[in-house]
């Protein structure tokens, strides 16, 4: 695996890559024990702590920075005999749609190295492409596992807001992020989660389902399933060759037993504003602890007092995009604005939560594209912060409501992979893998 | 601030003095253009009349709220003072407050 990662550094999958944890977490492995993830060589996204390993979360800030302590996902998946063998590249702090923002370098795209591979967890999603990891694990604040896992042509999971632990993730958007996997099937991406869905004490949101068993769910037939498909998910910006390889697929499930029905999501123009108002809100507070003095980068030419000490550091450390979102949610959360932009996000969120719950008394899943477009090209959008943020219009209102949401390869276009969205209500990721499973059945794509 | 009110360079300085950011003239000028064209689309949420309707503050399970036992983690004090960039033995050395 390490010989193949060399031969793949173009890619720029990983930030680091640990050769020699890998070894002695594979010197302790016990072949006897029962374990779910023995040997299987795992890639993890740089903003999930791992003890002793650098976690950089993609920014010039914590570019030395090691943690003393693994991330409860991390402790979850050693203790099942996986081997962490590098720490994957992504938009800095987690905060982009294509890995350009990191301050270490663009990742490319497997498929076609002249386009992104989506964001932000594009390292993960890349190396797993790639063949450069067995599985991965990503985190998704508003799209950003499911994102890069259809535009690398694979499977990615955004669980249930809760079922996951996230203590040792590095928080950007807390009460959006999830940390879930990104493989190549279905099965995988049911069994990585059902290692992780342990409750941890560390993380007071965590809910914990014990030892899920999701992987039973997988060949279970999809006849009578209530599936809505809301046509806001097909707005102006969907590219027609997503539109015709998602409507194909739903009319193949139709014809597996599936009860179809086309309905609305009337909220969902405004989930994406709302979702950048808090997100980049709970940025300002959550990034307000890099300071430079505890850990992380400082100036060494020393201040004359704390305050521009801690202006420098910050200033020099963090990359435009992350400047543009504190600044963002600065505003947004200053008295004579917090109304009219951060509450009032708040409560259109609660609109958009009470629409999803009248949707899913009618139907067990709703169903659309993942990403209104094919791959972009490296450049493409880097200057238009609009324009990246409307590649996350059918990806955040999983985010904004709590769902769990996956991204299954459905088809392509021009040798490029295209992702299909199935979210379901909270804690029934048991239906998505159902459906999911048969969509990768009936399904022309197959990664390479 | 009502209608397409730009968010001025000066503006764009004080929020991000209050974020301890400091930037450069030209980026405050790109970035007041840039979060001026951000404003005018999160203003697409006037549409909605949300009067009467709660904010979601937290997607928190309700009855999800017991508290882990409080008891010390083992931890060397070293790994973590070890981190501080600078350090003068077991403090991390930080430039006057005031």
């Amino acid at each position: 695996m390490f010989d193949e990662i060399r031969n793949k550094v173009a890619l720029n999958a990983y930030i680091t890559v640990s050769k020699d944890q890998a070894r002695v977490q594979a010197e302790k492995a016990d072949p006897k024990r029962d374990a779910r993830l023995t040997s299987v060589a795992i890639a993890v996204k740089d903003n999930i702590s791992t003890a002793g390993i650098r976690t950089t979360c993609g920014s010039k800030l914590l570019e030395d920075y090691v943690p003393t302590y693994d991330a409860g996902v991390v402790s979850q998946i050693v203790d099942e005999g996986a081997i962490v063998v590098g720490k994957t590249n992504m938009d800095e702090f987690g905060m982009g749609s294509s890995t350009e923002f990191s301050a270490f370098g663009p990742t490319r795209n497997p498929y076609d190295e002249s386009r992104v591979p989506g964001g932000s967890s594009g390292g993960s999603a890349a190396a797993v492409a790639a063949g450069i990891a067995d599985v991965a694990l990503g985190s998704d604040t508003g799209g950003s596992i499911r994102c890069p896992a259809s535009f690398c042509g694979l499977v990615g999971l955004k669980p249930t807001y809760g079922l996951v632990s996230r203590f040792g993730l590095v928080a950007y958007g807390n009460s959006l992020e999830q940390i879930g996997p990104i493989t190549k099937t279905v099965r995988e991406t049911a069994l990585l989660l059902d290692c992780i869905t342990q409750k941890d004490p560390r993380d007071a949101t965590s809910v914990g389902k014990g030892k899920a068993q999701y992987i039973e769910e997988l060949d279970a037939d999809i006849d009578g399933i209530r599936i809505g498909i809301p046509s806001d998910f097909f707005g102006p910006g969907t590219d027609g060759r997503v539109t015709k390889s998602v409507w194909k697929t739903i009319h193949a499930l139709e014809e597996e037993g599936a009860l179809v029905e086309e309905t609305q999501v009337k909220s969902l123009k405004y989930s994406l504003p709302a979702y950048y108002i808090i997100a980049m809100s709970e940025a300002s507070s959550n990034l307000a602890r890099f300071d430079g003095l505890r850990y992380g980068l400082q100036d060494k030419k020393g201040a004359r007092d704390w305050s521009s000490l801690f202006i420098r550091d910050r200033s020099d450390g963090f990359g435009s995009e992350v400047k543009r979102r504190i600044i963002m949610g600065t505003f947004a959360l200053s008295a004579g604005y917090i109304d009219e932009f951060y509450l009032k996000a708040q409560r259109v969120r609660t609109i958009i939560r009470s629409e999803f719950e009248k949707l899913f008394k009618r139907f067990d899943a709703l169903i659309g594209p993942t990403m209104p477009t094919l791959p972009f090209k490296v450049g493409e959008k880097t200057s238009d912060p609009l324009a990246m943020y409307m590649t996350d219009i059918d990806t955040v209102p999983a985010n904004m409501a709590g769902l769990p949401a996956i991204s299954v390869p459905c088809g392509s276009a021009d040798s490029l992979p295209i992702g299909l969205q199935i979210m379901a209500p909270p804690f029934r990721e048991d239906i998505i893998f159902k459906i999911g499973s048969m969509v990768e059945k009936i399904s022309s794509w197959r990664s390479s | 601030m009502g209608g397409n009110e730009k968010l001025k360079p000066e503006k764009v300085r004080r929020y991000a003095n209050l974020s301890k950011i400091e930037l450069s003239p030209a980026e405050e000028e790109s970035l007041s253009n840039e979060l001026s064209m951000v404003l005018d689309y999160f203003r697409l949420l006037g549409e909605l009349d949300t009067s009467g309707v709660d904010p979601t503050l937290s997607l928190a399970v309700e009855g999800n709220d017991d508290l882990r036992e409080d008891k010390p983690v083992k931890c060397d004090p070293e790994d973590i003072l070890a981190l501080a960039p600078s350090r003068k033995g077991r403090f991390v050395k930080s430039p006057g407050i005031l």
